[in-house]
C-alpha cells in the first residue's frame, strides 16, 4: 500500500530531525553546564558561607518559592512587565511606523530620539516618581520608557528605508491602501518588527527590574535588594538564576519567531 | 548608528514629481506616498525643526513650574537646575565623592570590556565549535536583567569600586564581543584570496586584510561600549553604593532636594552627550585614516 511506502520514509526523516534536535539541545547545554561548573568550583574554593555554591543556592531558591510573599512578589513584576512590553510593543510599532512614512518629521525626529535612547535613562527614574508617585503606575510607565526607543527607532527606521520600487510598483499595480499593507508594507516591515520586539523586552525588563531595585515594597527587584541587607547571599544567588531562567525563555521564543520571519521574507 | 537618507535621485523619480503636480487634483494621480517629501514646512529646515522642539522643550521646563502648571516640589525651573550644577561642579566635595569615582568607573569598565570583547570575538570567530555552543546565549544575553547580579556582586565583594566595574564591563563585553564578530565575519572573501595570492605571512594577513575589515564592527562595539559602561555604572550606583553621581542623585531623591536632583541629571546628560560626540569625532579621525 501507498501508505507503508509513505510512512516508513516519515518515520525515518522525524527520528533524523529528532536527532538534529537533541544535538541542538546538547549543544545548547554546553554554556549553562561551563557556568555552573565554574561556579561550583569557584565557592568550594572561596567557602560556602561568602558565596555560596549553585546546591546552597538552589535550597534558598527552593525556600523563597515555598514563601507566599515572594510568590506575590515575583507575579507581581510578571503583571507589570506584561503590560509595559504590551504598552511598549503597541505604541513603538504605531509610533515608529507614522514617523518613518512621514519622511520630513523623521528626518526632525531621528536625531531626537536617538539622543534620548542613548541617554542612561534610570537616573530620570526619580522623575516619574515625582510626577506619577510610588506605585504601579510610575512602575510601568518607567519600563515602558525604557523599552519603547528601540522599538519606535528600529520600525522608523525599516518604514523611512522601506526600497521605493515597492511603493512605485504599488503604485503602477494600482493597490488599495489594505492590498499595500498586507502585499508590502507588512512583509517589509515585519523582520524589523520581530527584532525589534526581541531587544525591548530585555530592556522594558530591565527596566522594570531596575525602578524596583530603586524604591518600591513589591516586586523581585525588591526581593534582590531586600536580602543584601540580610545578608542572604544564597537567596540572592537563587534569585538571578530563576530570574535568568525566566528571561531567556520569551526571549529565546522571540529570536525563533525572527529568524523564522527573517528567512520567509528576507530570503 | 544614525542611518543614511536614502538618495532619491533616480530619474524615475522626477518624472513622478512632474505628474505628481500636473494630475494632483486627478483621483488616479500618483498616490502621496510616492511624492517627494518637502524639504521645508512652514518656511522651516528639518534641522530648524529639531533645534525648535528642543527649546520649545526648555522652555516648558523653564516656566511650568514658575506659572505653577506643575508643583515646584516635581518640576524645578530649568535655569536654577543649571545654576546648582554648575555651583556643584564648583565644589572640591563634589568631584571627590561623585564625579570622580562615577567618570573613574565609567573609563575603566568601557577599556576593559573593549579589550575583553576584542579579543572574545576574535578568539570566538577562530573557533567555530566554541562558537556554536556559545551564539544562542550571545544573542539571548541581554534579555537577562543582568543588574539581577548587582546585589549578589555586592554582597560578595562589599559596597565599592569593584562591583560597579565588574558588572558594567560584564554588561558591556557581549555587545563588543558580537560586533567583533560581525566584523570579522564580513572579511570579503576576495580579500581572503588577493591575501593568499601575495603570500602573506599570517601576521602580515591579519594586520592588512583581516583587522581592518574587522574595524567597522569593532568601532560599533566601542560605541556601545561607552555607552553601557556609562549606564550600568549610573544604574548600579543608583540602587546601592556609597559614592558617584548616580547615588548623589538618588540621595537628593530621598532627602526632597529636588533642586540638586535636577542638577544631577542634568550632569548625567552632559556625560552622555559629550561621550558620544568624543566617540563620534575619534570614529571620524579614523575613517579619515582609513581613506587617505
Amino acid at each position: 500500500m501507498a501508505g507503508g511506502v509513505v510512512t516508513v520514509p516519515n518515520v525515518a526523516v522525524t527520528a533524523k530531525s529528532l536527532g538534529v534536535a537533541l544535538h541542538n539541545a546538547m549543544v545548547l547545554l554546553v554554556v549553562p553546564a561551563v557556568l555552573v561548573l565554574l561556579w561550583a568550583v569557584t565557592a568550594a574554593q572561596v567557602g560556602s558561607l561568602v558565596f555560596p555554591g549553585p546546591w546552597d543556592s538552589l535550597r534558598g531558591l527552593a525556600e523563597d518559592l515555598n514563601n507566599a510573599r515572594f510568590r506575590a512578589n515575583l507575579m507581581a513584576t510578571g503583571r507589570l512587565l506584561l503590560v509595559a512590553f504590551a504598552l511598549s510593543a503597541v505604541v513603538g510599532v504605531c509610533a515608529g511606523f507614522v514617523i518613518g512614512l512621514l519622511s520630513f518629521w523623521h528626518r526632525v525626529l531621528e536625531t531626537l530620539l536617538y539622543a534620548v535612547y542613548s541617554i542612561p535613562k534610570i537616573t530620570l527614574y526619580p522623575i516619574f516618581l515625582l510626577f506619577l508617585g510610588i506605585g504601579d503606575v510610575s512602575r510601568i510607565s518607567f519600563a515602558f520608557f525604557h523599552g519603547v526607543f528601540p522599538m519606535v527607532l528600529m520600525v522608523m527606521g525599516a518604514t523611512a528605508r522601506l526600497d521605493r520600487k515597492y511603493l512605485r510598483l504599488a503604485a503602477a499595480a494600482s493597490l488599495t491602501k489594505s492590498q499595500l499593507l498586507r502585499k508590502i508594507l507588512l512583509p517589509a516591515l515585519l523582520p524589523a518588527v520581530v527584532t525589534a520586539l526581541r531587544l525591548s523586552f530585555g530592556l522594558t525588563l530591565l527596566g522594570l527590574i531596575l525602578a524596583e531595585m530603586f524604591s518600591s515594597n513589591t516586586g523581585v527587584g525588591y526581593e534582590l535588594v531586600r536580602n543584601v541587607g540580610q545578608l542572604k547571599i544564597d537567596h540572592i544567588a537563587g534569585q538571578v538564576v530563576l530570574l535568568a531562567a525566566l528571561a531567556v525563555w520569551p526571549s529565546a521564543l522571540l529570536r525563533w519567531v525572527e529568524v523564522r520571519v527573517h528567512r520567509r521574507y528576507l530570503g | 548608528m544614525t542611518a543614511p537618507i536614502p538618495a532619491r535621485t533616480s530619474p524615475g523619480e522626477s518624472v513622478a514629481v512632474v505628474n505628481a503636480t500636473s494630475q494632483a487634483r486627478r483621483p488616479s494621480g500618483v498616490p502621496a506616498y510616492l511624492r517627494d517629501a518637502p524639504t521645508r514646512q512652514l518656511g522651516l529646515s528639518a534641522r530648524s525643526w529639531t533645534w525648535l522642539i528642543v527649546s520649545a522643550f526648555a522652555v516648558v521646563v523653564e516656566i511650568a513650574p514658575r506659572a505653577g502648571w506643575v508643583d515646584a516640589f516635581s518640576l524645578v525651573p530649568l535655569s536654577e537646575s543649571l545654576r546648582t550644577a554648575a555651583s556643584l561642579l564648583g565644589q572640591r566635595d563634589f568631584w571627590a565623592t561623585a564625579l570622580v569615582p562615577t567618570l573613574s568607573a565609567m573609563v575603566i569598565a568601557a577599556v576593559l570590556s573593549i579589550v575583553s570583547g576584542v579579543l572574545l570575538g576574535w578568539v570566538l570567530w577562530r573557533l567555530a565549535l566554541v562558537r556554536r555552543a556559545v551564539d544562542p546565549w550571545l544573542t539571548t544575553y541581554y534579555a537577562v536583567p543582568t543588574f539581577a547580579l548587582y546585589p549578589l556582586l555586592v554582597a560578595v565583594l562589599g559596597v565599592g569600586m569593584l562591583p560597579i566595574v565588574l558588572l558594567a564591563t560584564l554588561f558591556a563585553v557581549v555587545a563588543v564581543a558580537v560586533n567583533t564578530l560581525a566584523g570579522f565575519d564580513a572579511v570579503p572573501p576576495t580579500a581572503e584570496k588577493l591575501s593568499r595570492s601575495l603570500l602573506l605571512t599570517r601576521g602580515q594577513h591579519f594586520r592588512m586584510v583581516q583587522f581592518p575589515s574587522a574595524l567597522p564592527g569593532i568601532i560599533v562595539g566601542v560605541r556601545l561600549a561607552l555607552s553601557y559602561s556609562i549606564i550600568s555604572v549610573l544604574a548600579s550606583e543608583f540602587i546601592l553604593a556609597s559614592r558617584g553621581l548616580g547615588r548623589y542623585i538618588a540621595v537628593a531623591y530621598n532627602n526632597f532636594a529636588v533642586d540638586e536632583m535636577y542638577a544631577g541629571v542634568l550632569l548625567v546628560l552632559a556625560i552622555a552627550v559629550s561621550a558620544n560626540a568624543l566617540v563620534s569625532k575619534l570614529i571620524r579621525r579614523i575613517a579619515w585614516l582609513e581613506a587617505s
